[in-house]
């Protein structure tokens, strides 16, 4: 990712600086952000949302626009803390593992039933396809990281799944825990 | 009398369309590499390569839809690969799969130009024989000259435990130092006695008389442990312990 991006912006510092510009500011935004909470254990969810955006708008530079990301959040969410990165780490490999060929679609919601919270991220991608079943092996070292975080949320759940229906197919993550 | 050199074909593969227009532009201006077509989807690229037979194809390896190792198979067997890639863990795979360089994101055109030295390199070695002579006569002293800014240092070839290629150099490794070359592994295998020097690794050239001991290792595979003052060990290929075990019949 960071590779990646500084690729990216020596690409975009001679087609288009402003560009370039850009995604230079974004991604040192990206970079301050996960050195200052390596320390903390908690960040409010508004705050991470507002890194999961610049994070986009880098990989939006680098792939061209075939990305759209939906947020629908519940207003009383957004002072909720969270382990630092959780929700970024869905959102990437949501777009690391699939293709943007015909435009990647990607819908993070999270909402409040009673005392429940869920954060739900799918995407309309190849999904984890028949690796679910086989339990460990499909998890890379960001899925094993987020599991290990959320054991600092109350009795967190977190759910791998493929959907299938008639909106379409891929990939849907679900964490939920008490609050 | 001048050989006219060829300018060489290339075909350049990545997901990003940034990273396309990047190795274009620093590609652009060089008068031994021509850019004949690019593509953002690996499916489409094996379609186009083979149509086109680009000399040369610059290989993007983590992409989402087939990752770059997935599409050697289909691609034409005398085309040169170069990865690109912004990660590092695949260089040895990237190795095994014959390629002639790893290029680590984002990379300056000078380290492009080794690149495409060694291509060039790699296509003059599979040519004729003839041409291999030729070149032969620069190593007879059996003195390497190594310049590092204003010094030249002079190597034993016979001094040297093994050549070791790196970030598109290579490093020529002696008891306890190691001296850079202006060359590659492909030239100097071509070029030293292969009694001698063998290549049994994609990045490692060794000379026989400073091995200590050679190991069994799964796959048929040998792992070298040479004479020198950090006793390095080298795994070999598969084809490489073949070689090996050739020339002293283990």
């Amino acid at each position: 990712m960071l590779f990646n991006s500084l690729n990216t912006i020596s690409s975009l510092i001679y087609t288009d600086p402003q560009k370039a510009d850009m995604v230079l500011h974004k991604l040192a935004e990206l970079l301050r952000y996960s050195l200052d909470v390596s320390s903390n254990k908690f960040v409010t969810l508004s705050v991470e949302i507002d890194v999961v955006k610049k994070y986009l708008e880098i990989e939006q530079a680098r792939f061209e626009d075939k990305l759209d990301v939906s947020f629908a959040i519940e207003q009383d969410c957004l002072n909720l803390l969270l382990p630092p990165l959780i929700l970024q780490s869905l959102v990437e490999n949501a777009i690391k593992h699939n293709s943007f060929s015909n435009g990647l679609l990607i819908d993070v919601r999270v909402y409040n039933k009673g005392h429940r919270v869920s954060i739900e991220v799918a995407d309309n991608g190849v999904g984890f396809g028949a690796k679910l079943n086989s339990e460990q092996n499909f998890k890379g070292t960001g899925l094993k990281n987020i599991e290990s975080q959320i054991k600092l949320l109350h009795r967190a759940v977190i759910k791998f799944s493929n959907y299938s229906d008639v909106l379409g197919h891929g990939a849907h993550v679900m964490i939920s825990f008490d609050i | 009398m001048q050989e006219e050199i060829a300018m060489l074909k290339a075909y350049i593969v990545d997901d990003e369309k940034p990273a396309i227009m990047k190795l274009e532009r620093q590609l652009s201006p060089l008068d031994s590499v021509e850019v004949i077509g690019s593509s953002q989807s690996p499916t489409q690229a094996i379609k186009e390569i083979n149509k086109l037979q680009p000399d040369l194809v610059f290989l993007d390896i983590n992409m989402a839809e087939l990752s770059g190792f997935d599409i050697i198979p289909f691609l034409p067997v005398k085309t040169q690969i170069v990865f690109t890639t912004a990660s590092e863990k695949h260089a040895i795979q990237a190795f095994e799969k014959s390629a002639v360089d790893y290029l680590l994101k984002p990379f300056d055109t000078d380290r492009l130009l080794k690149a495409i030295v060694k291509v060039e390199h790699a296509i003059s070695a599979s040519g004729d024989i003839d041409n291999r002579k030729e070149i032969a006569p620069e190593y007879n002293q059996d003195i390497l000259v190594s310049k590092q800014g204003d010094r030249i240092f002079f190597v034993k070839l016979a001094d040297i435990y093994y050549f070791k290629s790196m970030q598109g150099t290579v490093y020529g490794h002696t008891v306890n130092k190691a001296y850079p070359f202006s060359t590659s592994l492909e030239k100097l295998e071509a070029e030293l006695n292969p009694q001698n020097f063998i290549r049994f690794h994609r990045s490692f050239l060794i000379n026989v008389h400073h091995i200590k001991e050679v190991q069994r290792w799964f796959g048929g595979k040998l792992l070298v442990i040479m004479s020198d003052s950090n006793l390095t060990e080298i795994s070999s290929s598969r084809d490489g312990a073949k070689v090996l075990k050739r020339q002293f019949n283990l």
